[in-house]
């Protein structure tokens, strides 16, 4: 019964967003065009930074 | 070689299914909240309704303060969040959680009901009964304390509020702070554009003679190319931007930062922001002018407060990593070094994305500075190469199918919401023949070799391997966890257009990876899907796949 609810939810949670926001049409390539990117791009600097490890 | 086979694929153990219920949990409730705001729309300000109609008004400043809340809040829970899922996991070890998700969905299915009879109207339909705003009110908090306790019971609720009181407090300061700020900036933003438009239109007459300026309507320009300067142009949300950021970056990484030195950052950050949006507007009218004034309000209007606001952030990275004013390096060992492994999966998407950022703002509709982006991601590539020539890329046939399957559902999902397979052709027509074919071969190589193998080391090589294990070189760091399975293969999705299908691409490719534990495998199923997609577009006209 667990696994039927959970597949519900996320069978719904698609259904509805689907529903709200229009899926939008894309090249198969990361989209520049939203703030996502440029959260992305800090994101990725800071995790960059932070793998330090011991100089050979 | 230095990636390893996997070693074990058995979920962590201590976590239990609680990530992937809770995941389930908080798209469930995301997508409710979406459904319900874009469904409906509240009555709108008038002084002539009652106060709990005014109050219903103000629903989109409810969501900003309960997101930035919540934002707030999961920052800092951030170094107990293993914890809290670990006892989350013992507390619903025998625990019924699935009646609450009826009760939820039930409770839930009465709020739209409630709201559509409530709100159904649409905006600014008269007056709204107590009685249904109540309903909603009772419907919406039923949804809500169904939905905590379909994700732990009341007491370990209880538990977590008590050890984290003073996290929830801070979190609600914050997120009151910051739409106290946004209230403030959006009241007196007229002097600040006041400023914007004196500097931007001193810095415009260094080049240009006809500049014309009406500072009582925060018009100016050109006796060609006209702005007006809205409240979101006169700086204040790079200033908020620039603000959220130093707080946070500040306050995660105290440890590698000198403070109390580095809060000097704040003033420079939000002079610098502003500044920034002045020589924004200012090159905005210069491009309108000279150039041209779809690019100027297009492509670079949208995209050119992205990348300042992006360039001064990664100034202060820089700055308080090698500045000594800033930066608590004497605490560091000296002999530490950025991993190199690190460099070779993430510096290349950081320039991929990068270059796409700054070619987007110079760009309005076709694509035309694609090739920009693939030779300079093909150069870093070959910069490191010498490190990824140490790497075992062996990969399987398996990969190809599990390629071909991305592909299907792909294409599945796009049928479902087809594009315009005109565009792409129209922008390619501006261009000469000989121009065009070079443009669609580097198209086809970018999108084929360089995007999945750039992508995958970044999300396949770091990024699942970092959520699984503090140190993503070391063999725990392969195992399978539903956190760094289900969040890596998201944040694929998310940075697609297609959303859906990028998520569920991402989850094919993790699969991949996780078989054999070779990179090589995702990066080949990658390859296949992009490489089949190519094909639909040239072989069969589906270039919406590519615009």
């Amino acid at each position: 019964m667990a696994k039927i609810i959970s597949l519900a939810v996320a069978l719904m949670s698609i259904a509805l967003t689907s529903a709200a926001y229009a899926v939008p049409v894309a090249a198969p390539e990361i989209d520049a065009t939203s703030g996502l990117a440029a959260m992305s791009v800090l994101v990725g600097v800071l995790a960059w930074v932070s793998e330090r490890r011991r100089a050979r | 070689m230095l990636l390893k086979p996997a070693t074990d694929l058995q979920n962590s153990g201590g976590m239990g299914d609680v990530p992937v219920r809770w995941s389930l949990l908080i798209a469930g409730l995301i997508a409710e909240l979406s459904f319900l705001t874009v469904r409906f729309h509240g009555p709108g300000l008038s002084p002539d309704k009652v106060w709990w109609v005014q109050l219903t008004a103000h629903t989109h400043d409810y969501l900003s303060i309960v997101g930035a809340f919540a934002g707030a809040f999961a920052v800092l829970l951030a170094p107990r969040l293993k914890l809290t899922i670990e006892s989350a996991s013992q507390a619903t070890a025998s625990y019924a959680w699935w009646p609450w998700v009826l009760l939820h969905l039930g409770a839930f299915a009465g709020l739209y009901a409630a709201a559509a009879a409530t709100f159904g109207q649409g905006p600014g339909a008269g007056q709204i009964p107590a009685d249904g705003l109540l309903a909603c009110l009772a419907a919406g908090l039923a949804t809500l304390v169904f939905w905590l306790l379909a994700c732990a019971p009341m007491a370990w609720w209880g538990a977590l509020v008590a050890r984290e009181r003073r996290s929830l407090a801070i979190a609600f300061i914050a997120a009151m702070a910051a739409w106290l700020g946004g209230q403030l900036a959006e009241m007196y933003w007229r002097p600040l554009a006041s400023g914007t438009l004196f500097l931007a239109e001193r810095l415009l007459r260094l080049g240009y003679a006809d500049v014309v300026s009406d500072p009582a309507h925060f018009n100016f320009g050109t006796s060609e190319f006209l702005v007006n300067i809205a409240p979101e142009c006169s700086g204040y949300e790079g200033i908020g931007l620039v603000t959220v950021f130093l707080a946070l970056y500040l306050w995660l990484f105290r440890s590698v930062i000198r403070l109390p030195h580095a809060l000097l950052l704040f003033p420079i950050g939000i002079a610098a922001v502003w500044l920034a949006n002045v020589a924004r507007i200012a090159l905005l009218v210069a491009i309108g002018t000279s150039y041209s004034a779809d690019l100027a309000a297009g492509g670079f209007h949208s995209h050119a407060g992205w990348l300042s606001f992006v360039g001064l952030a990664l100034g202060f990275i820089a700055i308080t990593h090698r500045m000594q004013f800033f930066s608590a390096n004497d605490r560091h060992d000296p002999g530490d070094e950025i991993n190199p492994i690190a460099t070779a999966l993430l510096v290349p998407f950081l320039v991929l994305m990068g270059s796409l950022m700054i070619t987007a703002a110079f760009t309005q509709g076709f694509d035309r500075l694609y090739p920009i982006r693939i030779v300079a991601t093909v150069a870093t590539l070959l910069y490191l190469r010498a490190l990824y020539a140490q790497w075992d890329w062996s990969w399987s046939w398996d990969s190809v199918a599990i390629g071909a399957a991305a592909f299907i559902v792909w294409i599945a999902l796009a049928r479902l919401t087809p594009g315009d397979d005109a565009a792409l052709p129209a922008g390619l027509a501006s261009l000469g023949t000989s121009e065009a074919a070079v443009w669609i071969g580097f198209r086809v190589f970018g999108s084929v070799f360089i995007v999945p193998l750039v992508e995958e080391m970044a999300f396949r090589g770091y990024l699942l391997r970092r959520l699984a294990a503090s140190d993503f070189t070391a063999p725990e760091a392969r195992r399978f966890t539903w956190t760094s399975f289900l969040f890596s293969s998201v944040a694929f999705g998310l940075l697609h257009g297609r959303w859906l299908a990028g998520t569920l691409a991402g989850m094919a490719y993790a699969l991949a990876v996780y078989r054999r534990g070779k990179l090589g495998d995702a990066v080949v199923a990658h390859m296949i899907t992009n490489g089949l997609i190519a094909v639909s577009v040239l072989a069969a006209g589906a270039w919406s796949l590519w615009s």
